[in-house]
């Protein structure tokens, strides 16, 4: 089977998972991010700011570990643009640790702001509050050599898409940074516009603002998204989901906060990849175990949760409609014999995936050196790879 | 931490009015080759920057 045939056929078993049709194999997707660097015997410092180095380190882990798909191919930690242009960033690392730290773009004064133009309120507020007095004495020449270090970064991200494509190994969906990502509001407010705090705040005191921000953000960005989906007709067989969603802000509220700022929105989502028959993945940071009673309805194919903290076979009695990604436990990689990881594997593959259903995965994105030991990584690998149920 | 690209900050809307030194910077960094893309550069680059 040449490289292009391979990728067809991974695509095909992620998608008969996750459409609950019976595999002749299990697929291991690879939720794997920094972690391949300490594998490779470097450390982080080494690999962040240096292409050659990080794809050494990728290519260490795909012969290594010949997984059917995977999270990251090195270019999701790269800090060459943001160190050309100084100091200032919310990201942190050293050899062995990567890290942000919590941050807000807004006030909620300033929220709506914000929306009316987000290059200009990044141009004119974010970036000279994050760069302090040095922003304004960003020269020519700065801005010429970090845009010389993002035409390198493009230039990489392009080369590692091709290095995929030589392992026969597809793209997890069509989303990526240029399109880009398809985001619920209340996940950009959380994460980047008003950081957890502020976030947490406004839920209760100023419920309103919120509300005014998320149907904004629904009309504005959102419609456009379901006419993209709606027009793309179908599932896009060059992936192995045709969306993939993040939920995080979820664990911040209660069944009241989620039934009025996160569930009737995403709803409205689901229920157009519902209509056109598309498999899409949410990985579900934290636990989603608690509000399992929204996603029961949809039908089998449609959801594909890539889990983290909920117990899988808890999660597949409450939820038998949605497809489960993930399982091992990065507890069990780190701390586990290969033979404890295996018979683990084992289970999960017999009881979730003897019908479907069922993609191979950690829970957690693999990143630090102790998130797994290397002979578990290769035990687990290699039996999802010859298992037969 | 959730990762770089995963949390970008979604600055796919089209702008009103650039600022002055944004257009400024745009004419000063990118070669008149790649002008017809000019304005998805600068948005990605600024977003690097806001997010990274």
């Amino acid at each position: 089977m040449n490289a292009k045939e391979l990728k067809a056929e991974r695509v095909r078993l992620f998608r008969d998972a996750a459409n609950f049709k019976k595999t002749e194999r299990i697929p291991h997707f690879a939720n794997v991010v920094t972690w391949k660097v300490f594998d490779a015997g470097h450390t982080l410092d080494e690999a962040m700011t240096n292409f050659d180095v990080m794809e050494e380190c990728v290519l260490h882990f795909l012969d290594k570990y010949p997984i059917d798909g995977i999270l990251d191919v090195g270019i999701r930690n790269q800090f060459n643009v943001t160190e050309a242009f100084g100091e200032g960033g919310y990201y942190y690392y050293d050899k062995e640790v990567i890290g942000i730290h919590d941050h807000a773009h807004c006030t909620p004064e300033t929220l709506l702001e914000y929306l009316d133009d987000p290059i200009k309120y990044a141009w004119e507020v974010i970036l000279p509050k994050k760069y302090g007095e040095s922003w304004e004495k960003k020269d020519k020449a700065i801005w010429k050599n970090t845009f010389k270090e993002y035409m390198a970064y493009i230039k990489f991200i392009l080369h590692m898409a091709k290095v995929m494509d030589r392992y026969g190994l597809p793209g997890l969906s069509p989303n990526n940074p240029m399109k880009g990502a398809v985001v619920p509001a209340v996940e950009i407010m959380m994460s980047d516009l008003l950081g957890l705090q502020q976030f947490s705040v406004a839920m209760r005191r100023s419920p309103e603002l919120l509300d005014t921000f998320i149907q904004r953000w629904e009309v504005e960005r959102m419609e456009p998204i379901y006419q993209k989906i709606r027009d793309a007709k179908g599932p896009n067989y060059k992936y192995c989901f045709d969306s993939s969603i993040l939920m995080l802000a979820h664990n911040m509220m209660n069944k009241k906060q989620f039934e009025r700022f996160y569930w009737p929105y995403l709803k409205k989502l689901l229920d157009v990849y519902a209509e056109n028959k598309m498999n899409i993945r949410i990985f579900t940071e934290g636990s989603v175990l608690r509000l399992a009673e929204y996603f029961k309805d949809y039908p089998k194919g449609l959801l594909t949760f890539h889990i983290e903290q909920d117990d899988p076979f808890e999660f597949r009695e409450a939820l038998p409609n949605v497809a489960i990604m993930g399982g091992m436990t990065t507890d069990l990689l780190s701390n586990g014999t290969p033979e404890e990881c295996v018979a683990y594997a084992k289970r999960l593959c017999d009881e979730l995936g003897k019908d479907g259903g069922f993609i191979f995965s950690e829970n957690k994105m693999v990143s630090y050196r102790n998130d797994a030991r290397s002979e578990n990584m290769l035990a687990v690998n290699e039996f999802v790879r010859d298992y037969r149920i | 931490m959730s990762w770089k690209i995963g949390r970008k900050t979604d600055m796919s809307k089209k702008y009103t009015s650039y600022p002055e030194g944004y257009n400024r910077v745009a004419r000063d960094i990118i070669p008149w080759y790649m002008r017809p893309v000019k304005d998805m550069l600068m948005r990605l680059l600024i977003t690097i920057l806001v997010d990274g």
